[in-house]
């Protein structure tokens, strides 16, 4: 397999060769995804929020690239919107703020940590596009844990 | 082109690293204005 997903992928995966950097990233890119929806959850045109929008567009682009990876980040994803749009219509602007603010900087502590025990900065610091990737690159061994999407493994263990 | 035609080549693009890039982009960017947009409506 040698596509620009399974490239891309290679790319994410030689920055997280670590088994801890690789386990602060399951806590760490769903809490960092999960803190962007609620404050944009807080803006609303004719009943559809921002964070609606966005998570339509991701997964799109997720569905794109990978089928069944993206399929399973939009079942994430489902819950993770719902939440957010839950916390903002019913707690407001200040505590979708203060929501967004620990998920936010809390992701990225547990990111950053993995980082310092890989030795390594985070991939998106010299590709942005690597930040789309990231939630693939979990999903991704989650699918090969279970036994599924065997095909990806060669290019992640390149 | 007809709609199937229409629609082939938008998946074809979209599966391409051009239009992956381009939604990857496009939605940094999303994220950024609609934040700034939240933001700002607080004040």
């Amino acid at each position: 397999m040698d596509n620009f997903f399974a490239r891309q992928l290679a790319t994410y995966a030689s920055y997280h060769r670590d088994e801890r950097n690789r386990a602060t990233h399951f806590v760490g890119i769903p809490a960092i995804v999960f803190s962007i929806l609620v404050p944009l959850a807080l803006v609303r045109a004719d009943g559809i929020s921002a964070a609606m929008a966005v998570a339509l567009l991701a997964v799109i682009g997720w569905i794109a690239l990978d089928r069944i990876i993206g399929c399973a980040l939009t079942v994430v994803m489902l819950p993770m919107l719902l939440v957010a749009e839950w916390l903002a219509r019913s707690y407001g602007s200040t505590i979708s703020w203060i929501v967004f603010a620990v998920f936010f900087i809390g992701g990225w502590v547990f990111q950053l940590a993995g980082h310092v025990w890989e030795g390594r900065r985070p991939a998106l610091t010299d590709n942005l596009f690597q930040a789309f990737i990231g939630p693939m690159f979990i999903m991704a061994e989650v699918l090969m844990a279970l036994g599924l999407k065997q095909d990806l493994k060669a290019a992640i263990e390149r | 082109m007809d709609r199937t035609q229409t629609l082939r080549s938008l998946r074809d693009f979209l599966c391409d690293e051009a239009g992956a890039k381009a939604i990857g982009y496009l939605l940094i960017i999303a994220v950024v204005m609609a934040m700034g947009t939240s933001l700002n409506a607080m004040y």
